[in-house]
């Protein structure tokens, strides 16, 4: 294998240009170790005339990071030989950063992951100072840590507090924000400057090395040991574990490297650092958090397959409905750079919208994420209006987000589409009708879709875009590029009531119905729920959905999916609301609800409780395996109905989807990826089990079954 | 004695070179005691909620190795919640401390079952790093003190030991060590060092130098002569006027290595080990603890040796194997002197000066390799003893059962 493209200048400096053949990226991997190994062995015999050397790449972006399809192969048989490999690649970057020659990274594109730590093993820094290019240490979204000695070196660099900071977070940092952080030491404005500095910096640094291999060095802010990190050692697993709840490893075990990385040796922790990563790799969270990356890049790639074949992105775009939804998508649209009407009928409205988006701007100048120009400038780019006008003849996509009604949808739809251009596309935010039902009375039915935003709509990831029976390809595909420069991850479904999440949460609902129905206290379900992974229970996410809203909804789906429908009269949304109770918007539910700010103290509503407890079965203490299967399966097997449904195409949409609309654990892979785990055979086994003297709920479908038989699973 | 003390097990980790290239340097000084902790669960089928205490010795209690480290080691290495620890410091004596009192525990009745042992990451956790009178003007003045290298020294200089006399008993525990890791007569104690996936970190003594010989130890500077030139020496030989100048004999090759390990033992009552299954291997007999002079420091293995013997009204020869261990080559040889135990007898495989001295883990050690000696020679009494800090020594006497 022949080394990466090396070139000496007259000036003796080496200009080595990573381009790997044959991918459109450098990844870390065999290739690569091999490459540099020669790279390396060039160096050496031409050592004693080199100058310096330059760390570049060839591909558009500078290192893209670890090969993690090899990353995924990796079972926990493998460990000592990939324990070996990581400590040969280390080996190799320790060797570049201790030649005695001045070794500087040019860092012409993205650098992640391992791309950023081979330029960390670099005595300097320079950065492309260009929009989108991205520096960062993710490898915690993935289960697993910097192991190519990004936790030791950042932490050498910008210290132990510093660096935790990034590395628990994963934080992806822009090159001007990489700078201010300490990461890289210097920016560039174009390939020209970028390689003047380099060399310019190596010509005033001819014996360069790392400053932790100085004698006199120190880490920035202390060891470990000093007592300057004292409390930053004692609290930060705490903070860590509220935020894991304990099921996540990785952030312990990069906290556990970092702190103890500062009180040995360089090399010492590094390979404390290797035996980290190796400990991490073939954990099932790993895996699944690497799957689910896998998954939501196949989203984003048959989303912006689509974008692609749009003509004209949108440049104007309207919001129908100045509401929490409007107000939202009209903030988003505005600060994602495409100027937005946003219409309502009553001046109350309006400003409502309005006072939103100056909020979430004004926070963003608060933290310094925005100048005050610009927020007036985002601002400015929303033309709120009572009126229809000649305006919107020349906007590209007009979102409905008024009220949830049927017929008043219809009338503000065709409202709309008399006072707009005839290119025009019409998306209507709703989380329950159905589209098609929607479309009737439209003239330009093909020109209209669903777009179904998640609140809050400036947080929440994900959008469902919803095909009506009459909607064109080309609908879909322009309303998915919108969704995309919202910055949102767009998932294309059919059309069906709840479409595919609300419909998928609609049957988790009805396994915890159920389950309170047969004596189960809610506030267990809950714990064991979180305890599962979910974000919160399913009692706590009704008193935030709003009982009303869940009453709504459990009206309109109970009739489209008789299977999930409750066997009782009344549902607990309605108990609790016969007491006053509407959930967190009221402060009443199933639990009492502070209106202070932050996160609302979990009081259970004593009331609602009692008044449960006269209709429902008495209290008894559920396994929390029972509880788990009960609400799990009943979902699961929803999902397979809308995966044979042809609702959503694949399993990769399906559980993002889950991911990112309603916080579907990601260290569990997804929902799909769930039964593929428990296998269809037992999965099959233990839904029949709850069917025999549940129901219908539980009742697997003939594909689950053939599956089972075959031994087959979703993702194969 | 109200009950008899027995020895079920004793374990340790491999001693590594105590410095940042050594093999033991890259591991948490908990790890080390958390390891040997769930191995000597799992070889002992051990209900660890049986145990009333772990006591472990270290002489740096500070750092990674401050905060009642046999507690908090306890809880990461999965033992029940009922086993209390704590942690001790009688300087080098500390492991055997550890065990002597451990031993004290059970046979006072109030206690069934103990681990004692010791651990000492010398890499990680420096010597003297814990501060100390050593380091306090006002005290060194009121008792004249003197760093223990200047004792052996002036050790060697009483009992006429010469550079070479040092330096041949330096090869000779170096020749027996190795023989004896690599006749395998470690490997019933010592527990190889793994991460936390199983793979391997160290998996033998990695200190000793077999190829040691007289002319390589002849090249070593004195490491005591430039202090002992520049005042301590005048210090010393102020409490011995009758010694004209101190020889400086001692150099990094006679000495104790400086290294990174741990060793736990378990001790319990007749009883405890009929509960648990467990066949004692030896019955602690006797022990002493004792003050000699300070600034010489280091003549406190005969005293105390002769204390254990007064108590358990036995005789010197009544001993078939002494642990005598190897600070300074002169501690070794004023012993033999100061008793007249035959050489064969003593430090059989070895010493510190091969194979290191993880100060607070020693003690424990030379418990481990003296009944797996015993056991190899059906021998039935043995007797470790060690030189400690601010004039101490220490002794034990066990007896193969």
């Amino acid at each position: 294998m022949s080394g990466f493209k090396y070139e000496k200048g007259a000036d003796n400096i080496v200009i080595v240009t990573m381009d790997m053949p044959g991918q459109p990226v450098n990844i870390m991997n065999a290739a690569y170790e091999a490459m540099m190994k020669a790279t390396l062995a060039r160096l050496e015999s031409d050592i004693d005339s080199v100058a310096g050397i330059i760390l570049t790449s060839g591909k558009n972006t500078f290192f893209a990071g670890g090969d993690l399809n090899a990353l995924l192969a990796i079972e926990q048989d493998d460990r000592a030989g990939f324990f070996d490999q990581i400590e040969r690649l280390k080996a190799q970057m320790r060797r570049l950063e201790t030649f005695g020659k001045p070794v500087v990274a040019a860092i012409n594109g993205t650098a992640m992951g391992a791309g950023l730590e081979i330029a960390l093993a670099c005595h300097h820094r320079i950065a492309l100072d260009k929009p989108g290019i991205q520096l960062g240490l993710p490898e915690v979204t993935l289960g697993i840590l910097p192991g190519c000695g990004g936790i030791v070196r950042l932490v050498r660099k910008i210290g132990l507090a510093q660096a935790l900071r990034l590395l628990t977070e994963g934080t992806v940092l822009s090159a001007a924000a990489a700078r201010s952080a300490g990461i890289v030491d210097d920016l560039a404005a174009d390939a020209d400057e970028l390689f003047a500095k380099a060399k310019a910096w190596i010509q005033a640094n001819p014996a360069a090395c790392q400053p932790f291999d100085v004698k006199s060095y120190r880490i920035p802010g202390g060891t470990a040991a000093e007592s300057a990190n004292a409390n930053l050692l004692l609290m930060a697993p705490a903070i860590a574990f509220k935020k894991t709840r304990g099921l996540m490893p990785a952030p312990a075990q990069i906290l556990a490297v970092a702190a103890e990385s500062t009180l040995v040796d360089v090399d010492t922790a590094l390979r404390i650092e290797s035996r980290g990563i190796t400990k991490l790799v073939a954990t099932p969270e790993a895996k699944n958090l690497i799957r689910t990356f896998f998954s939501s890049q196949y989203l984003t790639k048959c989303a912006t397959d689509r974008a692609r074949l749009v003509a004209q992105p949108a440049a104007r775009a309207a919001v129908i409905g100045a509401g929490i939804m409007g107000g939202g998508i009209a903030y988003q649209s505005a600060f994602t750079g495409t100027p937005v009407i946003m219409k309502d009928i009553a001046q109350a409205g309006l400003d409502l919208g309005i006072n939103e988006a100056d909020k979430l701007l004004s926070r963003r100048v608060k933290n310094g994420q925005m100048s005050a120009d610009k927020k007036a400038a985002t601002l400015g780019a929303i033309e709120p209006t009572l009126e229809y006008g000649e305006r919107f003849k020349s906007i590209d996509v007009l979102v409905e987000a008024v009220i949830e009604n049927l017929a008043v949808k219809r009338a503000v739809l065709a409202e709309a589409e008399r006072n707009i251009g005839i290119s025009t596309i019409i998306c209507s935010n709703t989380s329950t009708l159905p589209i098609s039902e929607l479309a009737q009375g439209l003239q330009r039915p093909q020109q209209f879709c669903g777009m179904h935003f998640f609140n809050p709509v400036h947080a929440m990831p994900l959008v469902e875009i919803i095909r009506g029976r009459q909607t064109s390809d080309d609908t879909i595909n322009r309303a998915v590029a919108y969704a995309l420069s919202l910055q949102k991850q767009p998932v294309v479904v059919n059309d069906c009531a709840g479409f595919f999440v609300n419909r998928l949460l609609f049957a988790y609902f009805a396994g915890f119905l159920r389950l309170v129905q047969d004596g189960a206290d809610y506030e267990d379900v809950d714990r064991v729920m979180e305890q599962w992974g979910w974000p919160m229970g399913p009692a706590y996410l009704a008193d935030v959905v709003g009982l009303d809203t869940m009453q709504h909804c459990y009206d309109v789906l109970s009739a489209a999916y008789p299977r999930c429908a409750s066997t009782e009269s009344k549902t607990w949304y309605q108990v609790i609301m016969e007491l006053g109770g509407l959930g967190q918007k009221n402060g009443k539910g199933f639990y009492l609800h502070g209106a202070a700010d932050g996160q609302p103290p979990k009081l259970v509503n004593p009331e609602a409780k009692a008044r449960i407890a006269e209709t429902a079965q008495p209290i008894r203490k559920f396994s929390d395996q029972e509880i788990v299967e009960r609400i799990m399966v009943g979902m699961a097997i929803e999902l397979a109905y809308a995966l044979e449904e042809g609702i959503v195409a694949s399993p990769e949409e399906a559980d993002v989807a889950l991911l990112y609309g309603v916080g579907f654990p990601s260290f569990r892979g997804g929902l799909a990826r769930w039964m593929d785990f428990v296998g269809l055979d037992a999965f099959c086994r233990t839904a029949d089990n709850y069917a025999t003297w549940l129901g219908p709920l539980y009742r697997v479908t003939d594909r689950q079954r053939d599956m089972a038989a075959h031994v087959r699973t979703f993702y194969s | 004695m109200v009950h008899a003390a027995f020895v079920f097990d004793a374990i340790r980790t491999p001693r590594g070179k105590g410095k940042p290239d050594g093999s033991l340097h890259e591991v948490r000084p908990i790890s080390l005691v958390s390891h040997l902790l769930g191995h000597l669960r799992e070889r002992n089928s051990l209900d660890t909620q049986l145990v009333d205490d772990i006591v472990l010795g270290c002489v740096t209690p500070i750092g990674e190795q401050g905060g009642n480290l046999p507690k908090m080691a306890a809880l990461s290495a999965g033992w029940h919640e009922r086993v209390a620890g704590q942690q001790i410091n009688r300087f080098c004596a500390s492991g055997l401390e550890a065990v002597n009192l451990a031993a004290m525990k059970v046979a006072s009745g109030f206690e069934d079952l103990v681990v004692a042992g010791g651990v000492e990451s010398m890499s990680r956790v420096p010597m003297g790093s814990d501060g100390g009178a050593a380091y306090d003007p006002a005290w060194s003045a009121q008792v004249g003190f003197v760093p223990q290298g200047i004792g052996a020294d002036l050790i060697a200089t009483i009992g006429g030991f010469n550079r070479r006399d040092v330096d041949r008993f330096a090869v000779g525990s170096q020749q027996k060590a190795a023989a004896a890791r690599d006749g395998g007569y470690f490997s019933k104690s010592v527990v190889p060092v793994t991460d936390e996936c199983g793979l391997p970190i160290l998996d033998q003594d990695e200190f000793i130098k077999p190829h040691t010989t007289m002319e390589g130890l002849a090249k070593l500077k004195p490491s005591f002569e430039g202090m002992g030139r520049a005042g301590m020496d005048a210090v010393a030989l102020a409490r011995y006027p009758k010694v004209k100048a101190i020889d400086h004999v001692h150099t990094p090759g006679n000495s104790s290595g400086i290294v990174d390990g741990a060793a736990l033992v378990l001790v319990g009552s007749e009883q405890a080990g009929r509960k648990l299954g467990l066949v004692p291997r030896a019955r602690v007999v006797s022990v002493a603890i004792t003050g000699t002079e300070p600034t010489i420091m280091l003549t406190g293995p005969a005293p105390a040796a002769f204390k254990a013997l007064d108590k358990a009204g036995m005789t010197l020869d009544q001993i078939d194997l002494f642990e005598v261990n190897e600070a300074f080559a002169s501690v070794v040889l004023r012993f033999q002197a100061d008793t007249g135990v035959p050489w064969e007898k003593i430090n059989v495989n070895g010493g510190a000066i091969a194979l290191g001295h993880p100060l607070g883990a020693t003690g424990a050690m030379l418990i481990g390799t003296m009944i797996d000696e015993l056991e190899r020679r059906q021998l039935r009494y043995g007797l470790c003893t060690l030189c400690v800090g601010g004039g101490m020594g220490i002794a034990t006497i066990v007896e193969r059962t």
